[in-house]
């Protein structure tokens, strides 16, 4: 067990500036306006750093620094690129556990799993983008004997990337890995709520990277996300984050005709078949802490596994043995390893999961654990801490139907396999789901049978890159973690090309 | 999420709910709701709350200092009726 020391104080392994800028042109640059907003740390609610509140006026200076810089950079070839993105990677593995502490000390989540997932993931990330970069090539069609359609990717130019608070770091990296792999500068804005880790990362990074490739401007999203993503200067908008804003950043982008990829909310099914309580061996365990795992990241995550379905002969022993796992899990200071659940990663998250609560217990749905906010006492007592909740109740209820973003599962009972996958459909959302069954062909059949773009069997909460991610329904628009992201960042250029010296007879 | 009147489009797969009036404001505020998410709201009661915090998303409120906070009961059977 280790207790990381906060940034900021002694014998903490990594500290923040106490104010970050604006990163424009390969530099830091102050807001137009000399405006900065504060920046509080979920563990323990108090400010930490403060932070640059962008305007138009930054986003403007951004861009001209990422159209500055995106020929050049386009250009390069692929094994340049792909270098600097393994250097990256190399950089991130050095600082592995200072990268780790400063996300968790910005977001609230617990160290063991910035440790274990976030950044490990987000180096195998670019990792991944470097190779796929290197592999890629275009296509050569013989349309006839003179005549060759050459196919070529192109870069898109500069492209805006809107990041969310949940996984401030590996989220970010999700999006600039494929973007800049496939030769384009970026305009990148962080969450208002988790703006400051990104400075981190670009503070081990930024030698490594050509002045005006990656910019980043901080703010407010009325402020500086708007302007970014209604800008006519930039090629494609990424996003994501929660559905209406979504649709907003649609009806931006049809202003512009520009493609967007976006990734928004989810309200995953996790469906429990009966044969999972067969024998009571390690897959049972698995399955028992794949019930669990609404409570990863507390809940802070798009596919939080937030309905459980399990089938009605083993409903009442599974879901006693599920609500027992969660009420072993150890909440507490996020910068302790030990720690499996820490901190909402705002006061106004821990807020909204609250009303659920209200309106849960209102309809009729029953607390079986949790249900409250937890007090931690200490320094910790100012910080925003939910306990893990389990709610039973029915699918149209709306705490089945809304995403809550918290460590809450609403759970009900299923009667067969069809009734299982009438309620995992019956929601808006098409993100992710999870499939527990010994029998494989269960297992295939529900896989396909669900209507979301990921489908965890027997495995929840796993997010590899080389496994497409994204959504069905109203969860978004695109893919993400696997190269085809590549060409949501690229432009086809075809070549036509005659070889015949003749004349093609029309005039 | 609050936005400028006519910042979103709103369409046929939005209903509107209420036009708000608010003191000290001349227009009344509409209050949205896409339609799907309707059906599954439409037996609760809202209340638009105001409370200390940030907003998110591109929402209006968000650098004030404050964010809105819906809160939800049920619809009393008296009001059921009502609306129906």
């Amino acid at each position: 067990m280790t207790v990381y020391s906060a940034p900021g104080t002694e014998g903490a392994i990594v500290n923040y500036e106490s104010r970050y800028d604006h990163f424009i042109g390969g530099e830091y640059v102050p807001p137009a306006k000399g405006q900065y907003f504060a920046n509080p740390s979920p563990v323990t609610g108090e400010d930490f750093c403060e932070v640059a509140r962008g305007t138009a006026e930054d986003v403007e200076k951004a861009l001209d620094a990422a159209h500055g810089a995106a020929d050049a950079w386009g250009r390069t070839s692929t094994a340049e690129r792909a270098n600097i993105l393994n250097k990256i990677a190399d950089r991130m593995e050095q600082n592995l556990e200072k990268l780790a502490v400063a996300e968790c000390w910005e977001n609230g989540k617990a160290v063991r799993e910035t440790l274990a997932a976030d950044i490990p993931l987000a180096i195998d990330h670019f990792r991944y983008f470097a190779g796929a970069i290197r592999a890629q090539e275009g296509t050569a069609g013989e349309i006839d004997d003179d005549t060759i359609a050459y196919h070529f990717h192109e870069p898109l130019g500069v492209v805006a990337q809107i990041i969310p608070w949940n996984f401030p770091i590996l989220m970010a990296v999700w999006k600039l890995a494929p973007a800049l792999a496939a030769g384009n500068a970026v305009v990148l804005k962080p969450a208002e709520q988790t703006p400051a880790s990104i400075h981190y990362w670009m503070s081990l990074v930024a030698d490594l990277i050509p002045p005006g490739v990656v910019n980043i401007v901080n703010g407010f999203g009325v402020e500086a996300g708007k302007p970014l993503a209604s800008s006519n200067r930039v090629a494609k908008v990424a996003f994501t984050g929660e559905t209406t804003t979504g649709r907003l950043i649609m009806q931006y982008a049809s202003e512009n005709l520009i493609p967007v990829t976006l990734e928004l909310g989810g309200k995953s099914p996790n469906i429990f078949f009966e044969d999972v309580a067969r024998a009571d061996d390690d897959f049972y365990d698995k399955s028992l802490e794949g019930f669990s795992m609404f409570a990863l990241n507390q809940g802070e995550v798009c596919t939080c596994p937030s309905r459980a379905l399990i089938q009605q002969s083993i409903y009442p022993d599974f879901l006693a043995a599920g609500v027992k796992r969660v009420e072993n899990l150890k909440q507490g200071n996020p910068l302790d390893t030990d720690t499996q659940v820490g901190a909402q990663a705002s006061n106004d998250q821990l807020e909204k999961i609250l009303s659920y609560f209200d309106i849960g217990r209102q309809e009729g749905a029953k607390v079986l654990t949790g249900g409250s906010r937890a007090d931690l006492g200490g320094n910790l007592a100012g910080g925003y801490y939910v306990q893990p909740t389990i709610f039973e109740g029915n699918n149209a209820m709306r705490i089945f139907q809304e995403e809550i973003f918290g460590p809450v599962v609403s759970v009900t009972p299923f009667a067969d396999y069809a009734d299982a996958i009438k309620i995992a459909n019956d929601t808006l959302y098409g993100l992710g789901a999870g499939v527990w069954t010994r029998d494989i062909n269960t297992a295939y059949r529900a896989g396909r049978a669900i209507k979301a773009g990921r489908v965890w069997t027997n495995s929840y909460h796993l997010y590899p890159a080389h496994a497409a991610f994204g959504g069905y329904k109203q969860s978004g628009i695109g893919r993400e973690n696997h190269k085809m992201m590549l060409d949501h960042y690229q432009q086809t250029k075809n070549l036509l090309v005659s070889y015949s010296p003749k004349a093609m007879g029309f005039f | 999420m609050c936005y400028l009147e006519g910042e979103f489009r709103t369409g046929q797969s939005d209903v509107l709910l209420e036009s708000l009036k608010i003191d000290g404001v001349d227009e009344p505020i509409t209050f949205w709701m896409s339609a799907s998410q309707f059906e599954l709201w439409k037996h609760t009661h809202l209340t638009v709350d105001v409370v200390p915090g940030r907003g998110s998303g591109f929402s209006l409120e968000a650098p004030e200092g404050v964010r809105f906070l819906i809160r939800s009961r049920l619809l009393s059977e008296q009001e059921l009726a009502e609306l129906s």
